[in-house]
This record gives C-alpha cells, sequence and structure tokens, in this order.
C-alpha cells in the first residue's frame, strides 16, 4: 500500500497518555510535536515541582527536547496518542509559538499541585491547556482516560494569543 | 521549504527561544511561596460531558495570582 506523501510530509502535534503506576492508574497527558519525518522533537507537559519552604508543590509547563524530558519508565506506561494537528511547518510552529505562550501564563500563576484534590490543577490540565492555547480540539477518546484535572484550562476568559 | 527571513517564522522562533525549561523551572518553583492569593478569571472551560466531575470556580479579580 502506498502512503500519502501529503500526509507523511507534514508537521504534527499529538498527545501522548501515560498510565502512572500501572494499568488502572491514573493517567498523564503530554504534548509531543513532531517533524515531517515523523521524529519527535519537542515535548510540553507538567510537572510537580517541590517548593523549599512548603510542603505544597508548584505545578509548573515546560517545554524541551523530548531525550531531555523523557518520563520515568519505572513509573509511567505510554498507553495512547493521538494527532490534534497535521499541516504545514509555518502553521505547526504557530501552534508552537501559541502554546509557549500558553506556558508563560501558566508558570506566572504560580499554581499549587494539590494531587488529593481531583478536580485541581494538574500536569493534565497544563496538556489540555495547551491544545486550547493553540486552538485545537482535544480528542474525545482521550477523555476515556482517568486523567485527574484534564478538565481545568488555565486560561483567563479573554485570553489572545499574539500569535493567532 | 521553510523561508527563514519570514517576519512570521522570525517571530514565532524568538517565542520558543524564550520557551521555560526544566531546569529553568524548578530552580524558580522550588524557591516560590505557596500560592496562597487566589486565581484569575476563569470558569467557562469546564468540558460539558464532566458534569460528574463540575465544579464551580468562583471568578477572582485579576492580579491577585503572583505569589
Amino acid at each position: 500500500m502506498q502512503s500519502d506523501p501529503q500526509k507523511t510530509s507534514a508537521h504534527s502535534i499529538h498527545i501522548l497518555t501515560a498510565e502512572m503506576g500501572g494499568p488502572g492508574g491514573p493517567a498523564h497527558h503530554y504534548i509531543m510535536f513532531r517533524d515531517h519525518t515523523g521524529a519527535d522533537k519537542v515535548v510540553m507537559h507538567g510537572l510537580a515541582i517541590a517548593r523549599r519552604n512548603s510542603p505544597v508543590r508548584a505545578l509548573r509547563g515546560v517545554m524541551g527536547q523530548p531525550e531531555s524530558n523523557t518520563l520515568p519508565n519505572e513509573h509511567f506506561t505510554g498507553i495512547a496518542e493521538f494527532e490534534i494537528f497535521r499541516g504545514d511547518v509555518k502553521t505547526y510552529l504557530q501552534k508552537m509559538a501559541m502554546a509557549v505562550e500558553a506556558l508563560h501564563f501558566i508558570n506566572a500563576q504560580n499554581l499549587n499541585y494539590r494531587p488529593e484534590d481531583l478536580n485541581g490543577d494538574s500536569p493534565n490540565s497544563i496538556a489540555h491547556t495547551l491544545v486550547t492555547a493553540m486552538q485545537l480540539e482535544f480528542p474525545e477518546e482521550a477523555t476515556h482516560f482517568w486523567a485527574p484535572g484534564y478538565e481545568r484550562i488555565i486560561l483567563p476568559r479573554n485570553w489572545r494569543s499574539a500569535y493567532a | 521549504m521553510l523561508n527563514t527571513q519570514d517576519p512570521d517564522i522570525q517571530g514565532y522562533a524568538n517565542c520558543l527561544n524564550t520557551a521555560p525549561t526544566v531546569s529553568g523551572v524548578v530552580l524558580e518553583a522550588s524557591s516560590s511561596p505557596e500560592n496562597t492569593a487566589g486565581n484569575f478569571n476563569r470558569d467557562q472551560y469546564i468540558m460539558p460531558d464532566a458534569s460528574e466531575n463540575k465544579v464551580t470556580l468562583t471568578p477572582q479579580p485579576l492580579g491577585m495570582t503572583m505569589g
């Protein structure tokens, strides 16, 4: 079967889902950017970071190379991925810039991460927020996982991207 | 072909160069105090099919968010 050259030559953005601590554990969503060859180029995800002077951890979003942001294998098992964008490189970079812009906003809020609050902000909230910031759709299939906090969008009502 | 002289492309590249990194964020977040100031104004993005988990967020004035 021949592959569709239009499809294989385009850049793409994906939601990756990993399960924490084995089957049935909570899911962790994060975002992967792939180039026209299908290679992983950039990853964006949420992190819970210990604070020096408080037991309440901080929630932050980061961007980096996939190799430097690999989730620890002993705790995370990749279980699904969903393509949410495929297109030309210029639009791909535009989406990436829109996501970076949202990362800065998220981090400026200095949010708390409280895992016991299943409706609170979490790394899953950051993944969903980045999808929204890129003006893409969060795939319905990705909502089937138990991913605490994924409903929460960390953007104000009047959010407007400078890159839209 | 990517036109690196394209002003849009240059603008995106400038933005991407400012992206938060793991090391930078860990350093900044670890020394930040707990956020006790509330939150910014948001309430409309709850997924419509998440009624079981729906939470009511109380809008807060903007500008109360920095810890």
